[in-house]
C-alpha cells in the first residue's frame, strides 16, 4: 500500500509504503484448500455407494418392498442426497471466497417443500416431543426458493 | 456417418461396491452389456480384448490411475478412437477441464444418481462426433 503524504497546503511531502509479507498466509490458504478437496473427496466415495444403493433400492430396480420399507428407504435415501449437497456446500467455500458462488433458486410447489421439511425435521422433532403438523396450502401454489436453504 | 449405437461399455473402478452400483444402475438400459474393470491397467487388457463402445473410467486408481489410463488408451493405435467418461469424486470446474484436455469425452461427478446414469452416458454418447464413435 503506498500512500502519499501531503503537508497544510496540500502539497505532496512524500509517500508512505507499507509491505506484509503474505507467504505464510498465502501457504495456509493452499493447505486449507487442499484439505477440503481431500476430505470432501474421502466423503464422496463412500457415499456414493450410499446414495447409490438407496437409489436404487428407492427407485425400485431391486424389486419390491414392504410399505414400511420403502418409507425407511425414502428416508434414508433423502437424507443421503441431503449429505451430498451439505458437501456439496462446503466446496462451495472456495467459490465464496472466490467470489463465484451462485445461488440457484427453483420453482417448486410450496406443498410438496413444507412435506419435505416436515420429513427433514420430524426426528428432531420427535426428539423433543414436539407434534409437527402440516396444513395443506393450495394445490397450485408454488414458490421459488431455495430449497436445500429453506428445509434446513 | 450414421451413429453408432451404444452397445459395449466397460467400467473401471477399484472400488467393488461402487463397480456393483454402476453395473445395476447402467443394467437398467435395455441392450446395454456392462463389463468391469477393477484398476487402469486391467482397463486396457479389457479394452484390448472387448473392444468397447465406450469406457466408464474412475479417476483415483491406484497403481494406474483414470487419466494415465487414458494416455495410454490414446498412444495405442488399437485403443486410440475408444471414447473414455471419466466418474471422478472430485469435479470440480478446473479439474473437469483438465480432463477435457486429456481428451476424455465427458465427466460424470460422484455421487451420482444411480436412476438417471444410464441417461447421463447416453446423453454424453450422443455428443460424441460419430467418426469418433468406436
Amino acid at each position: 500500500v503506498v500512500t502519499a503524504l501531503t503537508g497544510a497546503d496540500g502539497e505532496i511531502s512524500g509517500y508512505l509504503g507499507m509491505l506484509a509479507d503474505i507467504t505464510e498466509r498465502k501457504k495456509m490458504e493452499r493447505m486449507k484448500d487442499e484439505f477440503i478437496s481431500t476430505v470432501s473427496h474421502e466423503l464422496r466415495t463412500p457415499l456414493t455407494s450410499i446414495r447409490g444403493s438407496l437409489g436404487l433400492l428407492a427407485g425400485g430396480a431391486a424389486g419390491a418392498m414392504s410399505e414400511k420399507a420403502t418409507s425407511m428407504v425414502k428416508i434414508a435415501h433423502q437424507n443421503s442426497e441431503r449429505l451430498v449437497r451439505i458437501i456439496n456446500d462446503i466446496l462451495d467455500i472456495e467459490k465464496i471466497e472466490a467470489g463465484k458462488l451462485e445461488l440457484h433458486s427453483q420453482r417448486i410447489a410450496l406443498s410438496a417443500l413444507l412435506q419435505q421439511a416436515v420429513e427433514v425435521n420430524q426426528s428432531y422433532a420427535d426428539k423433543y416431543q414436539v407434534r409437527l403438523a402440516l396444513e395443506p396450502p393450495a394445490d397450485d401454489a408454488a414458490v421459488l426458493a431455495l430449497v436445500d436453504e429453506c428445509v434446513d | 456417418m450414421k451413429r453408432a449405437q451404444l452397445q459395449t461399455l466397460l467400467y473401471v473402478d477399484d472400488e467393488p461396491d461402487i463397480r456393483q452400483i454402476v453395473q445395476m444402475a447402467l443394467g437398467l438400459a435395455p441392450g446395454l452389456s456392462i463389463h468391469t474393470g477393477d484398476s487402469g491397467e486391467n482397463a486396457l487388457s479389457l479394452a484390448r480384448t472387448l473392444r468397447p463402445d465406450l469406457v466408464l473410467l474412475d479417476v483415483m486408481m491406484p497403481g494406474l490411475d483414470g487419466p494415465g489410463t487414458l494416455t495410454r488408451m490414446r498412444s495405442d493405435p488399437a485403443l486410440a478412437q475408444i471414447p473414455v467418461v471419466f466418474m471422478t469424486a472430485k469435479a470440480m470446474p478446473q479439474e473437469v477441464a483438465r480432463f477435457r484436455e486429456l481428451g476424455a469425452a465427458g465427466v460424470i461427478a460422484k455421487p451420482f444418481d444411480p436412476m438417471k446414469l444410464a441417461q447421463q452416458v447416453f446423453a454424453i454418447w450422443d455428443t460424441i462426433p460419430a467418426g469418433a464413435q468406436a
